[in-house]
């Protein structure tokens, strides 16, 4: 009788225990969220040939959702140039530095479809001269209308600055969304992840 | 709206035709039983009935094209069942027929070719219909016998011959006013006495040009005259020989800000009918043809000089109700032009065979074949065979499968064609492995020899004739179409070129099919009032295009800005340019008391999409931006007095249809935009 008493009172301790230890591992929920009208301006060189750009980056985190002035930013954005915080300097005029070990992988598919994040064979880091994403990539000029369109089907994987995982769609170039407005504005739909590591987007 | 208006339009004409009275006296009781047929000699190369032809064919008569007003071929084509003028992306117009291209469309003056196309499209505004005895439309491929580009089918300009004692001319002045502000004037001779028989025409067409945005930077059309000159000389020596001799010039000139461009065109064809015996026939055609341009753009003057010389041989051996025609021919085609290296050439030797025979009394087969071999490029087979079957006296089904093709142009061979401004260069396969032929990317990636692209096609028809005065024609087809040759990026890096610069070459690669139906059907309400109708459903898709988007790797934005769906493969619409429902109406009415005709008539064409627009990989599907259908009204009078002079009025596209609502989706692009509403009067005298 004593033992089964024991043994209840075990088994229970360590459910009790075990739950506890559930708790805390408990995994933050990922956030999807979206980001509108990124501004990021560029100044454009066009009496040399081939016409070369300047212009401070507009940096984003995905942690914290907005524009960020400092070296924790994960993306940065100019006219159509997207650089990575990882890697080193591509070469670039006003390039940011990189202190960071971020890296980019661009996936084909709906933005839903990109569950978790891929091996890290398929992520890459700017180079000299090489971007992490390179601009034929992801996305589109339409030499009648003049306009540029984001790629469907792509979506961008990212390893954040500090080792979290973020999955992007960019949605729009233009300001609100509308291609009768001014250019070089960014929409994207975006998913971070806030446990380091964690490779899932669900 | 549009549609309620052109009731409208119907009824009063309708009632106008209520009122005239019926008018037989002109007619003899002879023709009204045995009413002249229709012949026909471009689906088979020898005269046959229409109705008989076990082919779908479309007759245009020089009836229709006067009563119409028409200037140029291409006005009174796209009033035809099934025939659509599409502009393609580098703004050439032209015929599309069962869904292909204009590239895959021959188009013959009294049976040979015409030469000259721009990116493949002839422009048929290069063609007056002064001289015009009736067109001839074949549908489906015809390579067996006609060989190259007859994929889509084939028209064939039938110009005025003398055929009795005859000493007549006239004259004409047309204008149209509006925007077109054009003029064509017309003089013919015709004559024959005995032996001989002449046949002149010259005719005179400029315009003072057009701009249907007038916002937008050029114009749609600059100032041009043109000239047309025909003379064609026939001789009887005897029963047994006879020649004809044909000579077209034209000439085209434009004046586009301060240069000079031209187009001249020369053809020249002799032919020589010897009656071997009654029942063997032998033609001897030469036939030489020259086309030549040259214009100013970007401050460099470019040119394009193409002659072709074609020497032929036929054998007609009737044989009972069985008729044989054998034939061996050559090609010489020749081009220099910008962008190439030097003079190219193409020789071509074919022969051909068709055995028309009739088995059965209700039963009409036509086995046929073509060979053609080439110098340039691989050699193409073409058999055919077709059948019509009288069901009864008012229904008979027709049938036909044949192979058809299209040779490599030259372009595909040998361009040589550089733009550093904008990092791209195209060669042509020929061209490339010239340059770099060392070269072990070159060797692997782009193959030396191109095919013919070619087809299969299908068609099955019922002619049905339920009354005397009805007439209804309905025809599926079904064209298979691979080895379509298109530009494909260069994976490499090519001495002497930069490698930032992408260089495009040509390969054999795309599948599509064409199919539909088409219904063209003929009403005589009264003996005053004809009513025609047609129509064409038609879907063209490329086959890989349909296994991309089913193995789902295919995306798209149903709206700008939307988040990226997967293409379904029911939101797959096909190939560019295609208008789904094709439709005209056409009413003829003729007053014989007072010698007075008028007519109206309608032209439908549903929308229809010029590129992608939603990001899918250039598969264009149901979320694309489409341009807009439209329904094109016309409309003209005419009166003669004693024979001696017409008179005619006309309106063309009377709602005013001018496609204003698709320059927000297509800025830029004046191909989405139409001429407005414009009037016309032709005074014509005869002698």
């Amino acid at each position: 009788m004593k033992t089964i008493k024991s043994i209840f009172l075990i088994t229970l301790v360590s459910l009790f225990i075990t739950s506890c230890t559930n708790n805390d591992v408990e995994l933050e929920p990922v956030v999807a969220k979206q980001a509108v009208n990124i501004y990021a301006p560029v100044t454009t060189d066009y009496t040399v040939n081939p016409p070369t750009e300047a212009g401070v980056f507009t940096r984003f985190s995905f942690e914290t959702g907005a524009i960020v002035t400092d070296d924790t930013w994960d993306i940065a954005f100019r006219g159509t140039t997207i650089l990575v915080n990882g890697g080193v300097s591509v070469g670039l005029t006003d390039e940011p530095a990189r202190i960071g070990d971020g890296a980019l992988s661009m996936q084909t598919g709906t933005f839903s479809e990109v569950l978790t994040a891929p091996n890290d064979s398929e992520f890459n880091q700017d180079k000299p001269g090489i971007l992490a994403l390179p601009k034929s990539t992801w996305y589109s000029y339409n030499g009648q209308t003049h306009l540029i369109s984001a790629v469907a089907g792509k979506v961008l994987v990212i390893k954040t600055n500090n080792g979290h995982y973020a999955k992007m769609e960019i949605l729009s170039y233009y300001k609100d969304q509308d291609t009768s407005k001014d250019s070089r504005y960014y929409s994207f739909n975006y998913v971070y992840n806030p446990n380091v590591g964690d490779e899932n987007f669900e | 709206m549009i549609l309620n208006r052109i009731l409208i339009l119907c009824f009063t004409m309708l009632f106008f035709v209520g009122f005239s009275q019926e008018k037989k006296g002109y007619r003899t009781d002879t023709t009204k039983v045995n009413q002249l047929e229709e012949v026909v000699i471009t689906a088979t190369r020898t005269l046959r009935q229409l109705s008989s032809v076990p082919l779908s064919v479309l007759l245009v008569s020089n009836k229709e094209i006067k009563k119409t007003g028409t200037t140029r071929l291409k006005n009174i084509l796209q009033e035809q069942t099934g025939i659509v003028f599409a502009t393609d992306a580098s703004g050439f117009e032209g015929v599309q027929m069962q869904g292909l291209n204009a590239a895959y469309t021959l188009v013959l003056i009294d049976g040979v070719p015409l030469i000259g196309r721009s990116s493949g499209t002839l422009d048929l505004k290069r063609i007056t219909v002064n001289n015009i005895k009736q067109i001839e439309i074949v549908k489906g491929p015809s390579s067996s016998l006609y060989g190259s580009e007859a994929i889509g089918g084939v028209i064939n300009i039938i110009t005025n011959t003398p055929n009795s004692d005859s000493n007549k001319g006239n004259f004409q002045y047309y204008f149209k006013g509006g925007e077109r502000n054009e003029l064509d004037l017309n003089s013919n001779y015709i004559y024959k006495k005995n032996k001989v028989g002449i046949t002149a025409g010259l005719n005179l067409n400029s315009s003072g040009g057009y701009d249907v945005s007038p916002n937008t930077l050029g114009k749609t059309a600059e100032a041009y005259t043109n000239f047309t000159g025909n003379l064609g000389l026939n001789y009887v020596f005897n029963s047994t020989l006879q020649v004809h001799f044909s000579n077209r010039y034209y000439q085209q000139n434009q004046k586009v800000f301060a240069n000079n461009n031209f187009v001249k065109e020369f053809n020249s064809n002799t032919k020589i009918r010897h009656n071997f015996s009654d029942n063997i026939h032998l033609d001897y055609t030469f036939y030489t043809t020259t086309y030549k341009t040259e214009s100013i753009f970007n401050g460099n003057k470019s040119y394009y000089n193409q002659t072709l010389i074609r020497p032929e041989i036929r054998a007609i051996i009737k044989t009972g109700k069985n008729e044989i025609i054998a034939g061996v021919g050559a090609s010489f085609d020749a081009l220099d032009r910008t962008f190439f290296e030097k003079n190219e050439s193409f020789k071509t030797q074919y022969v051909f065979g068709q055995y028309d025979f009739k088995p059965t009394k209700n039963l009409n087969l036509i086995v046929g074949a073509r060979f053609d071999h080439h110098d340039k490029y691989k050699s193409a087979f073409s058999p055919k065979v077709s059948a019509r079957y009288k069901l009864n006296d008012w229904l008979a089904i027709k049938s036909s499968v044949g192979f058809g093709f299209k040779a490599p142009d030259f372009r595909q061979l040998f361009f040589n064609f550089n733009n550093s401004a904008a990092g791209y260069v195209v060669y042509g396969v020929r061209t490339m492995h010239e340059l770099f032929g060392q070269n072990s990317q070159v060797i692997d990636q782009v193959a030396k020899d191109l095919n013919p692209e070619n087809s299969i096609g299908y068609n099955l028809g019922f002619q049905l004739k339920p009354t005397n005065c009805l007439k209804v024609n309905v025809s599926i087809f079904r064209n298979d179409i691979k080895d379509l040759i298109n530009t494909a990026v260069f994976n490499g890096v090519l001495p002497g070129v930069n490698p930032n610069t992408r260089v495009f070459y040509y390969e054999n690669r795309n599948k599509v099919y064409t199919q539909g139906v088409e219904l063209d059907s003929n009403l005589k309400l009264t003996d005053n009032v004809a009513i025609s109708g047609g129509y064409q459903f038609l879907i063209a898709k490329d086959k890989d295009q349909e296994k991309l988007i089913k193995t789902g790797s295919i995306y798209y934005r149903k709206t700008p800005s939307s988040s990226s769906q997967k293409l379904l493969i029911e939101d797959y619409v096909g190939l560019a340019n295609r208008s789904k429902h094709t439709a005209n109406l056409k009413l003829f009415y003729q007053n014989y008391k007072h010698d007075f005709n008028a007519n109206i008539r309608a032209v439908y064409r549903s929308k229809y999409a010029l590129y992608d627009t939603n990001n899918s990989q250039q598969i264009i599907d149901t979320y694309d931006n489409f341009v807009k259908g439209n329904v094109l009204v016309n409309t003209s009078f005419s009166k003669s007095i004693h024979n001696i002079a017409d008179f005619q009025f006309g309106i063309d596209n009377v709602f005013n249809s001018n496609g204003i609502q698709n320059e927000k989706l297509f800025p830029n692009n004046d191909s989405v935009l139409r001429v407005g509403r414009t009037f016309f009067g032709r005074i014509q005298f005869n002698f």
